[in-house]
């Protein structure tokens, strides 16, 4: 007769049990743990359903595009009504320095409506650190030594305002490390599956991952 | 080369598509690049501006007597003469 963990209620086999019963036991936890990990709340990936790139390459895994050389890359359908709030990671070097953009998308298309603002600080480059009824947000300015990027992505789906809070850095030998922070809202209430990130100038190579929120 | 390079990660194996800009993706671009640049000048406009400031701002506190040491403690800020 099988033990069960005293939370989940996993099976396991006990001594008295027969070892003709192990392969069933293992099936029931397998199973079991199949069931219970959707409904585990915390960061879960959330997995594009397309992306697009222009210039370069770009290829999907999971949840994370790697991209090379591009000039833009996009993904679309990973934000979902399943969520509310997402995280989206990117670590990437540029072929110049040069700001790195973002838009949100629907439908496969960039929104470019002159309402995303951003409101912060940055710590060496730009000085403008606070705009508002922009066609885009700039998000980073980035370098080929290397740059990160971690956007919170609050209410993509639903018909309220998408609020960002976020920081980039990035640097070089020269230049060490600077960092943009602050606040992105697009101050509409447009719904959003998707985003763009895309260069001022020149292209860049790297990954960047979605994860969401589960509740 | 097509401008832009779709794949659809629904299909099995995934759909890869390419096309051209859009002629509202292209005008958003030229519009994109247009933008780049005036802040680009800006930012250097600026930055001239705010490094004309700073010698004029040493010129006149050596005119009256002060030295590069006083200054770099007085005002730390102020980048000094190479």
């Amino acid at each position: 007769m099988a033990g069960y963990t005293p939370i989940y209620g996993f099976p396991y086999p006990e001594a008295t049990d027969l070892v003709a019963d192990y392969p069933a036991l293992g099936q029931d936890l397998a199973e079991d743990i199949e069931a219970v990990l959707p409904t585990l709340g915390g960061l879960s990936s959330a997995t594009p359903t397309s992306i697009a790139n222009s210039g370069g390459l770009a290829s999907l895994s999971g949840n994370t595009v790697t991209f090379t050389g591009v000039s833009s890359v996009s993904l679309n359908g990973c934000f979902t009504g399943d969520m509310d709030n997402y995280r989206v990671m990117t670590n990437y070097v540029t072929s110049t320095t040069a700001v790195m953009n973002l838009r949100f998308r629907a439908s496969a298309a960039d929104n470019t409506a002159a309402v995303y603002q951003i409101r912060g600080g940055d710590q060496g480059g730009f000085t403008s650190a606070a705009v508002s009824d922009q066609t885009s947000a700039a998000v980073a300015t980035s370098y080929a030594g290397g740059n990160t990027a971690v956007i919170d992505v609050c209410n993509p789906y639903s018909a309220q305002y998408t609020l960002c809070p976020f920081i980039t850095m990035g640097g070089t030998v020269a230049v060490v490390a600077l960092s943009r922070f602050g606040a992105l809202a697009h101050l509409s209430t447009s719904s959003f599956d998707g985003l763009s990130l895309y260069m001022a100038s020149g292209n860049m190579t790297g990954t960047v991952s979605v994860y969401g929120f589960k509740k | 080369m097509a401008d832009v390079i779709e794949t659809d990660y629904t299909t099995d194996p995934p759909t890869v598509t390419s096309r051209d800009y859009t002629p509202e993706e292209a005008a958003q671009l030229a519009a994109d690049a247009q933008a780049a640049a005036d802040a680009l000048a800006a930012a250097e406009a600026l930055e001239a501006e705010q490094a004309a400031a700073r010698q004029a701002a040493i010129d006149h506190a050596k005119s009256l007597g002060f030295t590069d040491a006083m200054i770099a403690v007085m005002y730390p800020n102020l980048t000094m003469e190479a």
